[in-house]
């Protein structure tokens, strides 16, 4: 909570204190003890008569009886209870005031002994509980927002309600002509003169400040619009100097009544202790203010915003109209003020009104306020009765020991009552605290059982739901909307016009709010339009879209989401438990997201995984586990799939001619299934071209053809080797590295050259191509290896290519049989690699002609 | 916004701000003074000098003009303060040294009345007063000050209803206004109301218990009545509270006399000479009338008719004159009645000629008497009737009143009227059933 705001609420409540102290003053002062005669007069009849004597009082015992009259009382003649009242007040309890009593046409006096009497009515006994509950009503909404700027509604509220207070308790008590009279009923006047203020004050912010229009915004009307009513307008709706000149307004009104009256020797007519100015004023504001509420509830939005309105108007307009009536225009009109009480009785519904808005509208957002004043009344009550209770027990029980005569005995048991005192009321307020916080703490425990659920749930669309749907049920928000992180944008899930889409991650604002642990008002991300144009654009929507909270979702670093919060249902601002509870959530939330987001990752590890499987096991399947017999001709060759990409496959084909054997060793694009599903196609072209009997370049253009396709681009890298009787070989490459050849003679290693580049492009690249077709004459013995680029791209743990002169120095190193010139070469490269994961399938095929058979 | 509904909102603002208006407008203030402690003062002084308190009203009113010297109204009501507790030349500096400092413009309304009455009296134009009085009160019917001198004008005056109407009206705005309570009461002693009498005796007493004048007042109604007893408890009383109150002393020497208690009489009637310090030959014509009352009481015709002739012979207005008028009516000496009725004619018209209303019924008394003497019987019953209801003030013009009733009772059965005897009888018992003459006119009557 800033500075400001304490210094306002400390000011508030200061005068909340104030005012309880002259109010407990003065229901002291009502009850207190006061000189009685014991004489009850006839209530309708306004000559005094007697209608009964208290047995045992003075004037019983002067002879009073009923029917008697009374027409004088210390020695002042008197013609109304008023009268009486005042000049037994001249007196002390116990003294003898003589009467002047009339029987029978004849008057007598009489010497009476005043006793005691309470003033305090019943109808005042009912003004303060009126005014209490205007103040604990006042205060729990004070309290609840202790961090509501100076201003704010509820501040106005609890003004208002002490207003209230002091009214009800010190302007509408009997005269008891001590000097607390004095004291009192000049603050009940000062209340009187702020009180409509406040009334006015209150409906003008509530629910929201009320805008009043003067002239229509249409373009057609600013040409000539007259300049004092725009004026006019803009003071009303926007200055905050309008609520001081209200409330300056009925002091300057009272004093310069007074000054006027001084100054030209007149007498100022007063009215029940006001001037009947300020009655008239008071009439004023209290007519304005009561149309100030009905333009808000004709101007409020269906739903349970009008309805709290239209209750609180109703309430409102039931309580104070017969205090305008009996209260204002009486007194005003006709002067006549011994209404006044009647029009106040109605003044109850006012607070009644405002606690049912409460309880069944969660106006202000309290539950439990009027079971929690009484209740706690009563507590406290309980705990006083205790302590007096101890007090008597611990006097009784030490009063005739050597403890009780000491003079340290009210010392000790002042200290052993407080000892005991404490304890005692803890225990007795814990279990009445937790009953009168029952609603709060269910209302807490619901948004923490959310929490927890929400921490459960692994679906992004369900969080996204509990985030804005449920916590607006919860904490009974107009609306809610998340942004949650898809990429490198923060994507709206709930969110319709005018809120953005998306909010870039590049905004200043985004930035912003991942610096901050805690929901952050839109004020305080004011700073921030000024650096970023996009952050202050999208804060201007937010705006206008009527939203409070930016509440970033985080973990660590990362900022997984932004929850933008709407106003509360009630209108009032979020409080310090609102703040907690949402910092709760957002936590929570972002765990739950931070979950979410690596279950999902898993489960796509986990389904990758499968893929790869599935199609290892399709390339296992398609590779032949043995390759036909050509007679000269030794073949050996191996795949070794690795587990992240693969697609690598050898096999046989027909071949064009009789005694001919094709040989290809592929390489497809993709990985997983789609990978395995794509050899599957090629092999399945290649066979097909091959047993139609297509020539090696014809199925090279077949297979390129088949395996074209705009989107998505699959291709097959693909060697094709034709083994003929002869020993010749032909040979074309799409997209494979060339054969190496070891010649029988020197036992050097060629690498056969490749077509050009253009001519060895994979198969399905494009969509036309052309493919050289290359021939090689081995002589017997002479050994060809085709390689994938598995082989020379495997790299070992410290990030080495096996490469191609590891390949060559192997191969030149053995002049073994080709099956074990390709075991050789794949172990020489699991030796190379060791541990390392094989990044891609490797692929050998090894030829040996052997001479004519 | 349309035009009819910014015509309703300047319509709704020009009425709210009418009607603050007509609230906040002030109303002209009572007294000219700007302390509140100096007006604090003045109104108790009002209050007690409201309760004839006048020596407390002095203090209250001193300490208010000792906080604002120029406070009119203040010293005005001290000047009557002083007046009525019988410092005449202290009243007279204080009124002249009002009238000279105050500026009328800067007086209030009800300042400027009394300023007005203040002058007028200064200035002598006493026939303007009553009428200056009556605007006024009619002006500021919320000041009681006005009605209350307009109630004593108005007896000074003989118009006894004006009197008591203005005096009601002094109570409806200061209902412990002592002075209106003692003018009621005697209104309505002289109407024959003696209940509602003995109520304004009483709320005066009750307002002013420790002051003679409202025991003496009931006491005298007390005795109008024929209680006795009553009537010397009040008059003690009164006498406790104040021993040199020698109107009670007064009282009570008559109240003595009617009981045929001489010595009582003439004991009391030495205290009030000591008090009044009459000379020697005044107190002895004081003790022979209440001697000649006492014999009258009494029944004794022959100790009246020698206690007549040692009254003053030139005294024939007032008691001498009735005690002598009915010596020679017991001894029926037409003669001396006929030159008492001449000479109480000449004094009378004497008396008249100076404002003087009283000695009208006395003569009519002595004409009566005479009148029965020469035979004309039912003449002498019509002019002591008539004369009657000029009687309505004070215990003397009461007793007279019984007197002349008593006179008219005993002309009637002279003139074989005994019906109507017996109604002015049975009047008479209604009022006094302890009057000396009942009992003669009830022997005459044959009732016993």
């Amino acid at each position: 909570m800033n500075r400001g705001h304490t210094t306002g609420l400390l000011s508030v409540l200061a005068f909340g204190v104030a005012a309880l102290l002259v109010a407990g003053l003065s229901i002291l002062d009502m009850f207190l003890p006061r000189p009685y005669d014991g004489v009850v007069l006839e209530a309708d009849r306004a000559d005094l008569a007697v209608r009964a004597v208290v047995a045992g009082s003075g004037a019983a015992r002067a002879g009073i009886e009923p029917g008697d009259r009374i027409a004088g009382v210390a020695r002042e003649v008197v013609r109304t209870p008023a009268e009486v009242e005042r000049a037994l007040q001249q007196h002390r309890i116990g003294e003898t005031v003589t009467y002047l009593v009339e029987r029978g046409g004849q008057l007598v006096e009489r010497e009476v002994q005043l006793g005691p009497r309470r003033l305090g009515t019943a109808l005042y006994l009912y003004a303060c509980f009126s005014g209490f509950l205007f103040f604990f009503i006042g205060l729990y909404v004070l309290l609840s927002r202790p961090d509501a700027p100076a201003g704010s509604p509820g501040h106005v509220f609890f003004v208002l309600c002490t207003l209230f207070l002091l009214f009800l308790v010190c302007r509408l008590r009997p005269a008891s002509y001590s000097w607390v009279d004095g004291v009192v009923l000049t603050t009940g006047t000062l209340s009187l003169l702020a009180l409509p203020a406040a009334f006015l004050h209150f409906f003008l912010v509530f629910p929201r400040r009320l805008q009043l229009t003067l002239l229509p915004t249409d373009e057609g009307w600013r040409d000539s619009e007259p300049p004092l009513l725009r004026a006019a307008e803009r003071f009303v709706n926007l200055s905050p100097h309008l609520f001081t000149i209200l409330y300056l307004l009925p002091p300057v009104l009272y004093a310069s009544t007074l000054a006027i009256g001084s100054i030209l020797d007149l007498r100022v007519r007063l009215v029940s202790g006001a001037p009947l100015a300020s009655w008239v004023l008071m009439g004023d504001y209290l007519v304005l203010g009561l149309l100030a509420l009905l333009a808000s509830l004709l101007r409020a939005r269906e739903g349970p915003e009008r309805r709290q309105i239209a209750t609180v108007f109703f309430g409102t307009v039931v309580g104070v109209t017969p205090f305008l009536v009996l209260g204002v225009a009486f007194p005003s009109l006709f002067r006549i003020d011994r209404y006044l009480l009647l029009g106040v009785i109605p003044l109850i519904v006012v607070p009644l009104t405002f606690a049912y808005a409460i309880v069944r509208f969660q106006f202000f957002d309290i539950h439990v306020i009027v079971r929690r004043s009484l209740l706690y009344t009563l507590t406290t009550g309980v705990v006083a009765v205790t302590y007096a209770v101890g007090i008597a027990a611990f006097n009784l029980i030490f009063r005739d020991s050597s403890i009780g005569s000491s003079r340290f005995y009210p010392l000790i048991l002042a200290l052993v009552i407080l000892a005991l005192f404490d304890p005692l009321r803890r225990r007795l307020q814990e279990p009445v605290d937790r009953f009168f916080f029952r609603e709060a703490y269910d209302a807490r425990r619901a948004v923490e059982e959310f929490s927890e659920a929400m921490v459960r749930e692994f679906s992004f669309e369900r969080l996204d739901a509990m985030l804005t749907t449920r916590l607006s049920e919860l904490m009974h928000l107009e609306w809610a909307a998340l942004y949650r992180r898809e990429g490198s944008a923060y994507v709206a899930s709930r969110a319709a016009a005018p809120l953005p889409a998306e909010l870039s991650d590049r905004l200043v604002l985004i930035t912003e709010l991942a610096r901050h642990d805690a929901p952050a008002r839109l004020a305080v991300l004011e700073p921030v339009k000024a650096l970023d144009h996009e952050s202050r654009t999208t804060l201007e929507a937010f705006s206008r879209a009527g939203a409070r909270l930016l509440v970033p979702l985080r973990t660590r670093e990362e900022l997984h989401a932004v929850l933008v919060l709407g106003p509360k249902r009630s209108d009032e601002e979020y409080g310090r438990d609102d703040l907690q509870l949402i910092k709760t959530v957002a936590n929570q939330g972002a765990v739950a997201l931070e979950t979410a987001r690596l279950y999902r990752e898993q489960a796509r590890q986990l389904e990758l995984a499968k893929e790869l499987e599935i199609a290892r096991r399709v390339q296992v399947a398609l590779i032949p586990a043995e390759l036909p017999v050509l007679p000269g001709w030794q073949v050996a060759a191996r795949c070794v799939p690795a587990r992240q990409v693969g697609g690598d496959f050898y096999d046989a084909l027909v071949g064009p001619d009789e005694g001919t054997l094709a040989l290809v060793v592929g390489d497809v694009s993709g990985k997983s299934v789609s990978g395995a599903m794509l050899m599957v196609a090629a092999r399945e072209i290649l066979h097909t071209a091959a047993l139609g009997g297509a020539r090696p370049e014809q199925i090279m253009q077949i297979a390129n053809q088949r395996l074209y396709t705009p989107q998505p681009r699959l291709f097959v890298a693909l060697a094709y080797l034709l083994l003929q009787p002869s020993g010749r070989v032909t040979y074309a490459l799409a997209g494979q590295p060339a054969p190496l050849v070891r010649r029988l003679r020197d036992g050097r290693l060629e690498v056969i050259e490749g077509p050009a580049p253009v001519h060895r492009l994979p198969l399905g690249a494009l969509k036309e191509g052309a493919w050289d077709l290359r021939e090689l004459q081995l002589s017997p013995g002479d050994l060809l290896v085709l390689y994938s680029d598995g082989m020379t791209e495997a790299q070992n743990l410290a990030g080495e290519f096996f490469g191609e002169e590891r390949l060559h120095s192997t191969l030149v190193g053995n002049d073994g049989q080709p099956a074990a010139i390709v075991e050789g070469l794949m172990s020489e490269l699991r030796e190379f690699v060791g541990d390392a994961e094989p990044y891609d399938d490797v692929t050998v095929v090894a030829v040996r002609w052997m001479g004519d058979a | 916004m349309r035009k009819s509904t910014l015509v309703g909102l300047a319509g709704l603002v020009a009425a709210l701000a009418g009607v603050s208006y007509w609230g906040a407008r002030p109303t002209p203030r009572t007294w000219s003074t700007t302390s509140g402690a100096a007006l604090t003062a003045f109104e108790q002084g009002r209050q007690a000098a409201e309760k004839f308190y006048h020596l407390e009203a002095i203090d209250h009113f001193r300490a208010a003009l000792s906080l604002d010297p120029e406070f009119f109204a203040a010293r005005i009501m001290l000047a009557e303060s002083l007046a009525s507790s019988s410092q005449n030349g202290p009243a007279k500096e204080e009124t002249a040294r009002a009238l000279e400092t105050a500026d009328p413009n800067a007086l209030t309304p009800g300042e400027r009345g009394l300023w007005e009455i203040a002058q007028l009296r200064t200035q002598g134009k006493s026939d303007l007063v009553y009428p200056a009085l009556e605007r006024l009160a009619k002006d500021n019917p919320g000041d009681p000050s006005f009605s209350r001198q307009l109630a004593s004008q108005a007896i000074m005056r003989g118009e006894l209803d004006k009197a008591a109407k203005w005096a009601e009206k002094t109570l409806q705005v200061a209902q412990n206004d002592a002075m209106s309570y003692n003018t009621l009461g005697y209104i309505e002693m002289g109407r024959g109301n003696f209940a509602a009498s003995e109520a304004h005796f009483k709320r005066y007493v009750f307002i002013a218990p420790d002051q003679a004048n409202p025991h003496d007042s009931l006491g005298e109604l007390y005795t109008v009545m024929g209680r006795w007893e009553d009537a010397e408890n009040e008059l003690r009383r009164a006498l406790e509270v104040n021993p040199r109150f020698f109107p009670s002393w007064d009282h009570l020497a008559r109240v003595a006399a009617l009981r045929g208690d001489e010595a009582g009489a003439l004991e009391a009637a030495r205290r009030s000479g000591e008090i009044t310090g009459v000379d020697q030959e005044q107190l002895d014509s004081r003790m022979a009338t209440l001697r000649g009352y006492t014999a009258l009481s009494r029944g004794d015709r022959d100790g009246l008719i020698a206690i007549a002739r040692e009254l003053p012979s030139d005294a024939v207005l007032g008691d001498t004159g009735l005690l002598r008028a009915i010596a020679a009516s017991y001894q029926g000496d037409l003669a001396a009645l006929r030159q008492l009725a001449s000479a109480a004619s000449a004094a009378a018209t004497k008396a008249e000629e100076t404002g003087k209303k009283g000695p009208r019924p006395v003569l009519a008394l002595i004409n009566s008497m005479r009148l029965r003497a020469e035979g004309h019987a039912l003449e002498a019953a019509q002019v002591a009737g008539s004369a009657e209801a000029a009687l309505n003030f004070s215990i003397d013009q009461a007793i007279l009143k019984l007197l002349l009733r008593c006179q008219e009772v005993e002309a009637l059965a002279a003139a074989g009227e005994r019906t109507k005897a017996q109604q002015v009888l049975a009047a008479i018992e209604a009022v006094n059933p302890s009057f000396p003459c009942v009992e003669t006119c009830r022997q005459l009557l044959g009732r016993h």
